[in-house]
């Protein structure tokens, strides 16, 4: 094997294994954690005291990201990961929160009723939504071949 | 030969192996038998020869009734690999410049 066609192998590889470890999403890890997002994001409009309610969602939250990487062929190293792909993954968190937010302030504003309801269901959505974009952003930014 | 140049990894079964696991924490066994498109028993010798050279480490696991077998490259393989990797990345500088 020449040099060049060792080092166009090892990147080839490299990317395979990044491939298999980003992705794809399950379904099923996209869409309960979308309802619990919506869950833990709407108890306050149902239940007054609703902290242990929202802890125990967040609870579950955290089991089922254990459960998801469980599932995966491949775990990257943490030293793989840029500042770029961290980036990346706190616009998606702003973006959630900023939906939540933001639906919440104008359903509180324009005085509908459920607005934690609201917010928490954009918050889902833009989960739903941006997930597969970061999934493909993520491989973008760590694969080694352009 | 190039200095960090290392043969036992050049081995292109070898190399496709190596390369899969240097981005990763772990990977299963699986997923390299299926990636690089191997039997079982070729790519169990290939593992164990590179167990044995202190390259990889190789971990069984249980979840519920299945098993997974684990395989990771040790401090000492991540070190040899980037060596040999940063070797062929001169040796293919060198040749580059050369009219």
């Amino acid at each position: 094997m020449t040099p060049e066609d060792a080092l166009r192998e090892i990147r080839a590889r490299e990317d395979q294994t990044t491939d298999a470890a980003l992705g794809p999403v399950p379904r099923w890890y996209l869409v309960s954690v979308a309802v619990l997002l919506c869950a833990v994001g709407a108890v306050p409009d149902y239940v007054s005291g609703c902290l242990p309610y929202q802890a125990a969602g967040i609870a579950l939250l955290l089991v089922l990201s254990v459960i998801s990487n469980r599932s995966r062929t491949a775990r990257l190293r943490r030293s793989r990961y840029t500042n770029r792909s961290a980036l990346l993954v706190l616009s998606m968190m702003a973006a959630m929160i900023t939906a939540f937010i933001g639906l919440y302030v104008v359903a509180s504003l324009a005085d509908w009723s459920h607005p934690s309801t609201i917010g928490a269901a954009a918050m889902a959505l833009a989960w739903v939504l941006m997930t597969p974009w970061l999934n493909r952003a993520m491989k973008a930014t760590l694969r080694r071949e352009p | 030969m190039e200095e960090g140049f290392d043969e036992f990894i050049h081995v292109p079964a070898r190399l496709s192996i190596v390369a899969l696991l240097a981005p990763a924490e772990w990977v299963e066994f699986r997923f390299l038998r299926e990636t690089i498109g191997t039997s079982d028993s070729a790519l169990s010798k290939q593992i164990t020869a590179l167990e044995n050279a202190g390259y990889v480490a190789v971990r069984k696991e249980r979840s519920g009734t299945a098993r997974r077998t684990l395989v990771r490259l040790t401090d000492h393989g991540h070190a040899a690999f980037a060596a040999h990797a940063a070797a062929l990345e001169r040796i293919v500088g060198t040749a580059r410049q050369r009219p």
